[in-house]
């Protein structure tokens, strides 16, 4: 660390950006000149878990000593929600609903997740039945009173006595008709004054009781926490002389604290979104609109698809669904939210034997401590990167920095007591087989991400990031047959890099449920109105920075009777709406495409009306992804040697793509550095560094 | 850590495929199945399929076993090799065409109760069939005395339409005449007939991925890891069972009633189970003679409540296959309760009588492996049909729903509460789409408080539903158990809380039904109150602990 170096207060004096992203090991910061797009700084310092802000707060101290903060906005995607959700450590939190109805949450879907076993494991709700509350009132869903709602005021005397610091409310058909719901909240806001309140038609206005209490109850259960932190650190900042703070949803977009605080429950999939905006943005300045963003770390392998820039979004996730490899079902959440697969595989998983002698990587992971064999900590059971260390992808360099010793002996060790020698095979055939399977399980969870949503991998690049990602990269495109890998500079710090770039967004909508047939313009208009007034409301709290806003409507419409929608485009808010026929033509085309088959004598309903305002961030500036060229002159290659499967050394370049000058052209097989991260080209491929240092690598036959 | 048995010799004597490719590829099948359900789910038009996935997707190999399969319903799947078995009977190997596609729900002939429509597709990889894509669905109805087609008859030709295998689908041409007939034959045929599209893509799609992987590893591997996938679950559960002490153990108990009468002795179930080494031999000798209502099991549903059973002892982690269920012999006489003939009637078997078998398969395990596997459950998937006209929307509508309960408790955690059981895991229908969309109002949807059986580990929670239908002229029917056989406790454990049906009219006034009953003419405003039973206990209670617990 570099402490007070050199003050070089530089071009980037002008106007600068930070985006700053906390792990579970570091925090990583990153600073952006927004004129000229140049990365000014990118650091990483020790993350503190037991208040993250710490560390946040820390790095903005040591970015301080180099830049002004006056007039700068700090972006940051942040997981204390979702670590307050995984780790059970929300606030103490009350469900009020329709009388018998307070089971919903337990109730769940009530399917299981996994079969064949009487060992059943559900995740346990939020909000258990002891702070469950029942209230009588019903609501039909079109607005009629069926029973009026009972007087609210003795049971919210008692939430009060009792001490809750957060209180969900959530009424059957309250997507559709409210009233009740707004009501009790009004009674139970004026008599529980600091405690959270969550209501579900404010916080997800969608049909389906299970999934829109639970994402009323989660919203509840970490809000008082994220609520916290965010006012911690937007003040911590305000105390350095940052002007703001912004921080990204799961959507990928930004906000200010005041609506993160208000939905925390838009958060949880916040550092993930971030990622994937910073891929997002890397493929549109590279000229490829679709990319494939590959993020893989020490325990979790992640894949999230960009289609024509933007990232690929759905309307519900499952929170905490995979428990020590299980699926355990999770917590629903009604929001919108990247569309990211993710597997218990990274570099810690272990590879292990079953009892009919077939070999498995993962789920389980040796985590940090005691860690992959080689890094000497403990650790005697063979990991992926233990894999990679008897192979000789893993390098001692970059270990180092972070003060690792890389011993390939203990990797060897572990390799062949529990894989090699039960098989009666040799280590170099163990350490490779170990790697088929990883990459296989990626590729399926590549396959899971695209394939599975009717999208085919090969009209996309694959962008690596994450501290394993740029290693099994290049095999897992070959395995699900794509041609085009791209590795952007910096792949360690792509979820800071994207906080900086994302949009400011908000996403407004709620269920309609009616047949488009039945629906005239001015109709049409009536279901978008509330919509815009949300959205103004939130974006009252936002300060736009010159930002300019564009406003969209979506529409989701289905076959009547049939679960899933389409997203149709309705194109920009300040336009006519159209007609309900073309809306009817524009869906009838996007589900032939879609699913092969039309159904003429079907129904189209319009299931649930959206609008999204989005600010771009980087509007009138350049993106970090075009700096000026560097000139750096050609140094040879070194020669270093793999261990084969078949036992032999295979000799093989290793290169530095900073000691390389944009524009340098090489063939795989190679081992290529990029900013501290290896990329492993594993066969034959054509690679070429770019001018910002990242490495594109085109395989055999691919154009 | 266990020593590796070396691979697969067990059964094969050789491994064909290197353990690599073999891991990849088998990985894949079960991939291609999940993608299967996805298309299914996506495309249909029933709640039932879309939103409660009563639905199954597999693979078969060119025998009719079952080489890969979907996380689905283990009664669909279990019973999944005899429906290839029925089906190459009908259309031996060298009689298909790409693009055919065969069509069942005779529980006679491969099926497992009349609304599950069976449909198989082939796979030609080099011009040879190396595989089926197979999907079993569940229509809301197909004929029969009453919507839902889930009531009570005495004989099978009352339940629906039968549909022996028939290739409805030649070389990628729908036979139009063959699909109007069976919708002439079914309540709201045009939401049947997306259905019927919907299962037919989900084929199509297990079709094009199973020759993508045929093209890319070769037919030769394909084919081969088809079986060795089978030989490799069948070893796991033989390890496993190898690790079991050997054990002869019985039980029996009664159905609660079959809609014409509730005597124990003629609805009695009972079961010897014979464990040696890694055999597993289950035999149904002493059950009653076939019963007069639909609660008769076709011999394809019991086997599945004996595989499911034996995987679950077994232990978890392994991949479900004919390999697997190959592991257990399964005897029953010809002709009762749980292998029943032609023309007795079936329905309820499927959702009922598999999950009691099950119960009584685990009561039997319990007295020797107490701590693998769970008291007695709620032994039921409660269902509950409605249908009618719809006056305000101006179509018919039908309305089929299962309802969750009590498992029972085992070693080292509580029971689920409210939840599906064993061979059923249809999820509910979310009261605010029903009520969006049928002339029906829900007015509870809770667990029952202290349904479940007292144990050092708790049985699961019932719960309770009750749901008043708006409109006039709708018919109601329902098929649930242990009204009056609660589940079991194991080792001290108490029963579980028993389950209890009504209609209450709009005046108060409550008739009780029995556990199997209708169909019922309802009036606007009566009410179906519905309550499933809670799972026994596991253990004897610690009063230590119980003392802790009034002290806290």
């Amino acid at each position: 660390m570099d402490g007070q170096g050199q003050q070089t207060r530089g071009a980037g004096q002008g106007r600068i950006g930070i985006g700053i992203d906390v792990g579970g090991t570091f925090t990583d910061a990153i600073v952006i000149d927004m004129d000229s797009g140049a990365c000014l700084d990118a650091f990483k310092v020790p993350s503190s878990p037991e208040d993250p802000a710490i560390a946040v707060l820390r790095a903005v101290e040591r970015i301080a000593e180099r830049h002004a903060l006056a007039g700068v906005t700090v972006c940051h995607g942040t997981t204390v929600g979702t670590n307050a959700l995984i780790e059970r450590k929300g606030a103490k939190t009350a469900l009020v609903t329709t009388r018998g109805f307070r089971d919903v949450l337990e109730l769940r879907r009530q399917a299981r997740p996994e079969l064949y076993t009487f060992d059943v494991r559900i995740s346990a709700p939020l909000i258990a039945a002891a702070d469950r509350f029942e209230v009588t009132e019903r609501m039909a869903p079109d607005g009629t009173v069926v029973t009026p709602l009972e007087d609210v005021a003795p049971l919210a005397r008692r939430l009060a006595a009792a001490g809750y610091e957060a209180v969900a409310v959530c009424f059957l058909n309250s997507y559709a008709a409210p009233a009740h719901e707004q009501d009790a909240a009004h009674i139970l806001r004026a008599h529980l004054p600091d405690a959270f309140l969550s209501v579900s038609s404010d916080v997800a206005p969608e049909i389906r009781e299970f999934e829109r209490t639970s994402t009323a109850a989660v919203n509840a259960y970490i809000g008082p926490p994220v609520r916290d932190y965010v006012e911690r650190l937007a003040a911590g900042l305000a105390a350095r002389g940052a002007a703001g703070l912004r921080i990204v949803k799961s959507s990928g977009g930004l906000t200010a604290p005041a609506n993160a605080a208000r939905y925390p429950a838009h958060l949880v999939e916040s550092g993930p979104a971030a990622g994937l905006m910073a891929s997002a943005r890397f493929g549109a300045a590279i000229g490829q609109p679709n990319v494939i963003a590959f993020d893989m770390g020490g325990t979790t392998a992640k894949a999230g698809v960009v289609i024509g820039g933007e990232p690929r979004l759905v309307s519900e996730f499952y929170a905490d669904c995979l428990v020590e490899g299980r699926q355990v079902g999770g917590f629903p959440i009604l929001s919108p939210v990247i569309d990211v697969v993710e597997i218990g595989a990274g570099g810690g998983s272990i590879a292990w034997i079953d009892p009919a002698g077939v070999i498995k990587v993962g789920p389980r992971s040796a985590g940090a401590t005691p860690g992959p064999a080689c890094y000497g900590l403990g650790g005697t059971l063979p990991t992926v990167t233990d894999a990679h260390a008897v192979i000789g992808t893993l390098r001692a360099a970059p270990l180092a920095r972070a003060g690792i010793t890389l011993r390939p002996d203990l990797a060897r060790a572990a390799i062949e007591s529990h894989i090699a020698g039960p098989l009666g095979w040799d280590v170099a055939r163990a350490a490779h087989a170990i790697l088929r399977i990883a990459t296989a399980n990626m590729a399926d969870m590549v396959r899971l991400a695209t394939v599975r949503r009717g999208l085919d991998p090969r009209d996309f690049v694959m962008v690596p990031s994450g501290g394993a990602g740029p290693l099994h990269a290049v095999a897992i495109a070959r395995e699900v047959g794509m041609d085009r890998i791209v590795v952007p500079a910096l792949p360690g710090m792509f979820s800071a890099l994207g906080a900086l770039l994302a949009p400011v967004r908000h996403d407004a909508g709620r269920s309609v449920l009616r047949p488009l047939a039945e629906m005239d313009r001015a109709a049409l208009d009536a279901v978008f109105a509330p919509l815009a007034e949300k959205i103004d409301d939130l974006l009252s709290a936002e300060s736009l920075d010159g930002r300019s806003l564009t406003r969209a409507r979506f529409a989701d419409v289905r076959f009547r009777g049939q679960l899933f929608e389409l997203k149709l485009p309705l194109g920009p808010a300040d336009a006519p709406v159209p007609d309900a026929s073309a809306i009817e033509a524009a869906f009838r085309a996007a589900y032939l495409k879609e699913y092969g088959f039309d159904l003429p004598d079907a129904v189209p309903e319009l299931v649930t009306v959206r609008l999204v305002a989005q600010a771009d961030g980087m509007a009138g500036a350049r993106d970090p992804f075009h700096p000026a060229a560097r000139s750096v002159a050609a140094a040879p290659p070194d020669q270093g040697t793999l261990l084969a499967a078949d036992g032999t050394q295979q000799s093989v370049p290793f290169l530095d793509a900073a000691a390389t000058p944009p524009g340098f052209r090489f063939a795989g097989p190679a081992v290529v550095v990029v900013q501290g991260a290896t990329v492993w080209i594993d066969g034959p491929a054509r690679a070429e560094t770019g001018p910002d240092g990242s490495l594109h690598i085109i395989l055999e036959g691919g154009q | 850590m266990t020593p590796a048995l070396s691979p697969l010799s067990g059964t094969t004597g050789l491994m064909r495929t290197d353990p690599v490719t073999f891991e990849i590829i088998r990985n894949g099948l079960y991939a291609v199945c999940e993608e299967m359900k996805t298309v299914l789910m996506r495309t249909s038009f029933s709640p039932l399929l879309s939103l409660s996935a009563d639905l199954s997707c597999a693979i078969l190999d060119p025998r009719g076993d079952v080489a890969a399969q979907g996380n689905d319903i283990p009664v669909h799947l279990g019973a999944m090799p005899f429906t290839g078995r029925a089906v190459l009977a009908a259309f031996p190997l060298d009689t298909w065409r790409a693009g055919d596609g065969v069509l069942l729900n005779d529980p006679y002939l491969g099926g497992t109760h009349l609304p599950d429509m069976s449909l198989l597709m082939p796979v030609f990889v080099d011009d040879a069939v190396v595989a089926f894509s197979a999907t079993r669905v569940h229509w809301p109805d197909v004929g029969g005395i009453a919507a839902g087609s889930s009531s009570i008859s005495d004989e099978i030709l009352k339940e629906g339409l039968r549909i022996p295998p028939v290739k409805i689908i030649e070389a990628g041409r729908l036979r139009q005449d063959m699909m109007d007939l069976i919708l002439a034959n079914v309540r709201v045929p045009s939401d049947r007939f997306g259905d019927f599209r919907a299962q037919q893509a989900a084929n199509l799609r297990g079709v094009r991925r199973l020759q993508e992987l045929g093209a890319r590893y070769g037919r030769a591997a394909l084919e081969t890891v088809l079986r060795e996938s089978q030989d490799y679950s069948h070893l796991q559960v033989q390890h496993r069972l190898a690790a079991l002490p050997d054990c002869d153990v019985s039980a029996s108990e009664p159905l609660d009633g079959d809609g014409f009468t509730t005597d124990p002795a003629s609805l009695m179930i009972a079961v010897r189970i014979r464990k040696r080494g890694t055999t597993f031999d289950v035999d149904f000798a002493g059950t009653a003679p076939a019963a007069r209502g639909p609660v008769n099991a076709p011999f394809p549903v019991t086997a599945s409540a004996v595989y499911y059973t034996l995987i679950g002892l077994a232990g978890g982690g392994i991949p479900p296959n004919s390999g697997a269920y190959a592991a257990a012999t399964v005897h029953a006489p010809e002709g009762c309760l749980v292998r029943a003939r032609y023309p007795s009637p079936v329905v309820a078997a499927n959702t009922e009588t598999s999950n009691r078998i099950v119960d009584i398969l685990l009561r039997a395990l319990g007295q020797a492996y107490p701590e693998r596997v769970p008291a007695g459950s709620y032994g039921s998937a409660c269902v509950y049909t409605l249908g009618g006209p719809d006056a305000a929307r101006g179509r018919p509508f039908v309305h089929y729903e299962t309802i969750g309960g009590g498992m029972g408790g085992r070693s080292g955690g509580d029971g689920q509460s409210g939840m599906r059981v064993h061979m059923g895991n249809t999820m509910n229908l979310p009261v605010e789409a029903m009520e969006a969309q049928m002339p029906l109002r829900f007015h509870a949807y809770e667990l029952v408080a202290e349904s479940g059986g007292a144990g050092r580990w708790r049985g699961g929670a019932g719960v309770r539903k009750v749901v008043e239908v708006l409109g006039a002229g709708v018919q109601a029917s329902v098929l649930g158990e242990r009204t009056s056989t609660a589940a079991a406790g194991i080792d001290g454990g108490a029963p579980g809380g028993r389950a209890s049906f009504a209609i209450r009219d709009g005046a108060g006034v409550a008739r009780t039904l029995e556990s199997k009953s209708g169909p019922h003419r309802l009036a606007p405003g009566d009410r179906l109150e519905m309550q499933t039973a809670g799972g026994g206990g596991w253990g004897r209670r610690d009063p230590a602990a119980d003392q802790k617990g009034h002290a806290s």
